[in-house]
């Protein structure tokens, strides 16, 4: 596990940003600084504002004060549709693939994506049949070639999690934004998810949401820990494992029960 | 992309199609065939909308009507050619759509249908007021002329093949659309709107351009409509023709191809070869549609393609093709 330098400017930032919903505040004042090419995780106990700040940073939601930064940019005003654009691809909680899309295709709108191929309505798609090797390239990394012509929605959990993936990867992204990648899965589609994840923080940043201390143990660099929308401790596993604030913090809590768990 | 067996067997049903238009003039009544292709590529413009980019607009008669006015005036008061008259036609209904796409693709379901009812109201009252529409009386008398100064539209048969290869080719373009980059993100956009954004897709940008598309689709239908029928009027505008647009596509398929076409030649039929019930038409297509809705909700071409795909798979599984069985058992 390799700690990156806090000196280098941190690929991903942001500066006391707060969500408030009619006076409550969902996230205050969280300023996190994400180091480039490292695996940060965000945890935290049901109503920590996790998925809140999740979708801050993802600008699916707009934030009520506070600045994001990626790459030294100011990005807080963009479009949600923009910074997939900048590199930035976030998942989702619940498995989103397109369900009547076949698993092909699925890789294909993403990729073609990335290949400046999005509003053209005058390209026929047999002229791009070419991207069809690339994107069966992406399924074979997660295992999906063989199921290349079936409608996604039809596959089970697991695997829609790993086509999700793969069209994250087609679309090569420097940053990959993960909300809670093991949500509702066996033990035995963790284990696949989390390899997968480590395959693809080779040259990329990763930051993950997560409920399941298991995955991001293994996984993370550095973890930020939230408590009712604040940050409470942020540092290596062990130092926020070991903290009294997050022990204390935790005593009866969900937390505890997954920490039990390890 | 799409599988090779099913893909052959699309291309002999359009030469099958293609064959039947061809010697259709001489079998049946040319205008009445000529109904079909006018209000089929209407209805093919709005399944592009509510089909492929899901959204169901109430108001797709304004953009038909308003390229068949203009048209009709720029070729009656103008004395322009009929293809110059189209093109103005075309020109004008697009611009229509662009205007009432910016405000209605604002909202989503229900609102998006309410945004386009009203605007085509507008337009219907504007229609009924102008003196240049002739108001109750329409737009009549309009001469063909000759089409690219070398067809005779005169000629019912000439008339016949301009409209059929203008039908053609604005269904070739129909389906260009659907099969390329922007078809493939509109149908994604469809399925999951927030996944599309997260890929870098802009919903916006999307239900614009598939709103000016079907918009103009429909503009061409309308320019087309005065040339065949040599005449505009109220009806046209009116909130019915929108009604009937969304009657003839879910009749023959919404999402599907040919589909909305089928659904013009029933509905067509049903105008043309009922007249003498009267006003009984107008029941018996208010069941048909019910029976439609409730029965086979695919429409007549999706439950077509539906039972093709399962004859395909059985036959594959009694052959032992692994791959297809293998797609029967994940599928259903």
């Amino acid at each position: 596990m390799t700690l990156s330098d806090p000196s280098a400017q941190p690929v991903l930032e942001c500066r006391a940003l707060s969500k408030s919903f009619k006076g409550f505040y969902a996230v205050r004042d969280v300023s996190v600084a994400i180091a480039d090419k490292s695996v940060h995780a965000v945890i935290g106990p049901n109503g920590a504002g996790k998925t809140t700040f999740f979708n801050l940073l993802t600008k699916f939601l707009t934030p009520s004060s506070g600045a994001i930064f990626y790459e030294g940019r100011d990005i807080t005003r963009e479009s949600p549709w923009s910074i997939p654009n900048m590199g930035i691809i976030r998942s989702f909680q619940i498995s989103a693939v397109f369900p009547d899309l076949t698993v092909l295709e699925n890789v294909r709108v993403s990729y073609q994506r990335s290949q400046g191929y999005d509003y053209q309505f005058w390209v026929s798609n047999r002229k791009l049949d070419d991207f069809d090797d690339r994107c069966m390239a992406f399924l074979k990394q997660v295992g999906l070639e063989r199921d290349a012509m079936l409608h996604a929605g039809s596959l089970p959990y697991g695997r829609k999690r790993a086509l999700e993936i793969a069209t994250t990867l087609a679309l090569s992204p420097r940053v990959m934004l993960l909300d809670e990648p093991t949500a509702g899965m066996g033990h035995e589609s963790i284990g696949l998810v989390t390899e997968l994840i480590q395959e693809a923080r080779r040259d990329r940043t990763i930051v993950l949401v997560e409920h399941n201390l298991d995955v991001v143990k293994d996984l993370s660099d550095r973890i930020t820990v939230m408590q009712r929308g604040q940050v409470l401790v942020e540092g290596s596993y062990d130092a926020v494992s070991n903290d009294p604030r997050v022990i204390e913090a935790y005593i009866g809590g969900d937390l505890m029960e997954d920490v039990g768990r390890v | 992309m799409i599988l090779p067996e099913k893909s052959r067997a699309t291309l002999y049903l359009y030469a099958a199609l293609f064959l039947l238009g061809v010697l259709a003039p001489f079998v049946v009544y040319p205008m009445f065939v000529m109904k079909i292709y006018v209000y089929g590529l209407f209805a093919v413009a709005f399944n592009l909308l509510f089909g492929f980019a899901g959204l169901l607009s109430f108001g797709h008669g304004a953009f038909f009507g308003t390229a068949a006015y203009a048209t009709g005036h720029a070729i009656k008061v103008w004395g322009l050619t009929p293809d110059v008259g189209i093109l103005f036609g075309v020109l004008l209904g697009t611009g229509l759509a662009g205007v009432v796409g910016a405000f209605a693709i604002q909202r989503a379901g229900i609102y998006f249908a309410m945004i386009t009812f009203a605007l085509a109201e507008v337009v219907h009252f504007i229609a009924m007021k102008m003196p240049l529409t002739g108001g109750e009386n329409g737009l009549t008398q309009v001469r063909r002329g000759m089409f690219l100064g070398v067809f005779d539209l005169s000629v019912p048969l000439v008339m016949y093949f301009v409209c059929f290869g203008i039908f053609i080719l604005a269904f070739l373009f129909f389906l260009r659309i659907i099969h390329s980059p922007f078809g493939l993100a509109l149908r994604a956009m469809k399925d999951g709107e927030d996944r599309a954004i997260s890929l870098g897709y802009s919903p916006p940008r999307l239900k614009f351009q598939a709103f000016i598309l079907s918009g103009m689709l429909a503009a061409l239908a309308g320019s087309l409509k005065v040339v065949v029928f040599e005449f505009a009027s109220l009806s046209d505008v009116h909130w019915m023709t929108s009604g009937h647009v969304i009657l003839m596509t879910l009749l023959g398929g919404v999402g599907t191809y040919i589909g909305p076409v089928f659904g013009s030649l029933v509905v067509t039929f049903l105008e043309d070869y009922l007249s003498f019930l009267g006003q009984w038409v107008t029941i018996i297509t208010g069941c048909i549609f019910i029976v439609c809705v409730i029965g086979f909700r695919r429409g007549v071409c999706g439950e077509i393609n539906v039972l093709y795909d399962k004859l395909r798979r059985g036959r594959a599984a009694r052959q032992g093709d692994p791959d297809t069985t293998r797609a029967e058992q994940a599928g259903e």
